[in-house]
């Protein structure tokens, strides 16, 4: 008797281990998990410009497959050299859409001011370049997300304006 | 009969407390094996790990088989290089193709990129930001002789041969083609082609000028423009073979590198089924570089 007691004891406590497990696991894979993050990095005073951008990428659903891009790229597309900012993410597509995701953490107030221009004429410059190619992409430019706090630049060309500003704060 | 009753009783509660074990032991069992199936294949709800998809779809990107060669490029040395690497990918399906990787040792700063929005597309992925990328979307080849859509140098906008002009360059990649598919005169097209790279060659001399055959679209390209089909892009092919021949220059059919089984660019390389994504552009430049590599003297 005391044996079969035993079993049933261990079998629910195995039980109510597994189930608790699954439910944990079920939390990560949820879709939660990059709006947990997004609140994360906004309440965190030491999140990058670079966190700000993966939280971009990830927590918005874009057509385009947007990849970074290095900090030589970045020059060469945006004219912002290095030595401006002290953290930064540039994410392109293939041509295919307008979205893009461009953060940076400038060094210092008259970088945030260069690199916002710099960020308002690249999206001019894409105007131009879909304006009769691909004018289905123009709303994403008429009405961009480009924000700044301190001076940090954050700029978000997608179909959900709402939610980047969320994820910005 | 009280002891009757009581025995019946507990034969009964004996039987209960044997099928509640039984059952529990099954429990403990199901649940140590769902726990070492787990761990041993990583499946977690039904679904295969992300790892696996990866493998699937690199596996996809290196099957990209070359078609025949018999057009391949016309400069000796690229049409060796072709002709090897069709014979490699043949025989090597399972493995990456000859050419992954080759532009990791050239950072084509002797060179530039004439074209659409295809060739925009490969200078904002494939991380050359020495080499300079003339290309705008919709351009075509005859807009590109005379719409001022280039930012030059010194920050006014010109057309593509003002911006050609602006240094010296070895090596001069032109594609154009997509935006031409639904031109009724192909005369027309051929023309202009070999107006456009008569003012290359007048321009830039001593550089060594390729042009590439245009890029195959996937099956769903058709769903933009009705003219977005291989069999459209492969007419046209021959009419951008003939402007290069016409004019002496390098001709580069890479066209069938990036083709599937089913002689279609896979869905996956292009989010609108002619665009590429990075992967496919990085498979482009690799291209270009084992086919045309950097001269020694850089």
């Amino acid at each position: 008797m005391k044996f079969r007691k035993s079993i049933c004891i261990f079998a629910a406590a195995v039980m109510a281990a597994s189930m608790l497990t699954a439910c944990g696991g079920d939390d990560k894979d949820s879709g939660s998990k990059s709006a947990d993050s997004a609140a994360a990095v906004q309440a965190d005073p030491a999140a990058s410009a670079e966190d700000f951008a993966a939280n971009l990428r990830s927590g918005i659903t874009y057509v385009d497959d947007l990849n970074t891009i290095s900090a030589d790229m970045i020059e060469k597309l945006y004219g912002i050299s290095a030595d401006k900012y002290s953290s930064a993410a540039v994410y392109v597509g293939g041509v295919s859409t307008a979205e893009e995701i461009a953060c940076f953490d400038a060094v210092d107030e008259s970088a945030a001011s260069d690199i916002l221009a710099a960020c308002e004429k690249r999206i001019e410059d894409l105007k131009t370049q879909v304006e009769s190619y691909n004018p289905d992409e123009l709303p994403k430019l008429n009405t961009p997300v480009l924000l700044t706090k301190g001076n940090s630049v954050y700029m978000c060309l997608s179909n959900d304006n709402d939610k980047a500003e969320e994820i910005i704060g | 009969m009280q002891p009757e009753k009581t025995r019946i009783r507990q034969k009964r509660l004996q039987i209960q407390q044997g099928v509640i074990s039984i059952a529990c032991l099954a429990l403990i069992v199901f649940v140590f094996s769902w726990l070492i199936n787990t761990a041993v294949t990583g499946r977690k709800h039904g679904l295969l790990p992300a790892s696996a998809g990866k493998n699937s779809s690199s596996q996809a990107e290196v099957t990209m088989k070359k078609k025949n060669t018999s057009s391949a490029a016309s400069s000796s040395a690229a049409e060796s290089k072709a002709d090897t690497s069709s014979q490699d990918n043949s025989s090597a399906d399972d493995s990456a193709a000859v050419y992954d990787g080759a532009a990791m040792k050239d950072d084509f700063s002797d060179a530039c990129f004439i074209g659409d929005s295809r060739t925009l597309g490969l200078g904002l992925n494939c991380d050359k930001a020495k080499a300079d990328f003339y290309a705008s979307q919709g351009l075509n080849i005859s807009s590109a002789l005379t719409d001022q859509v280039i930012e030059l140098q010194n920050g006014n906008m010109g057309t593509v041969l003002e911006a050609v002009a602006q240094k010296e360059y070895k090596r001069i990649f032109v594609m154009f083609g997509i935006n031409e598919l639904g031109w009724p005169y192909p005369e027309n097209f051929v023309e202009k082609y070999e107006e456009l790279i008569e003012g290359i060659k007048a321009a830039q001399p001593n550089a060594s000028i390729y042009v590439q055959s245009i890029l195959p679209v996937a099956a769903s390209a058709v769903n933009n423009d009705a003219v977005f089909t291989n069999e459209n892009i492969n007419a046209f092919n021959a009419y951008v073979e003939q402007a290069a021949n016409e004019t002496g220059v390098n001709y580069l059919d890479i066209n069938g590198y990036f083709k599937d089984d089913s002689g279609m660019l896979p869905e996956d390389a292009a989010a609108d089924g002619i665009h590429f994504v990075r992967a496919y552009c990085l498979k482009w430049i690799d291209l270009l570089a084992y086919l045309v590599p950097q001269p020694a003297n850089g």
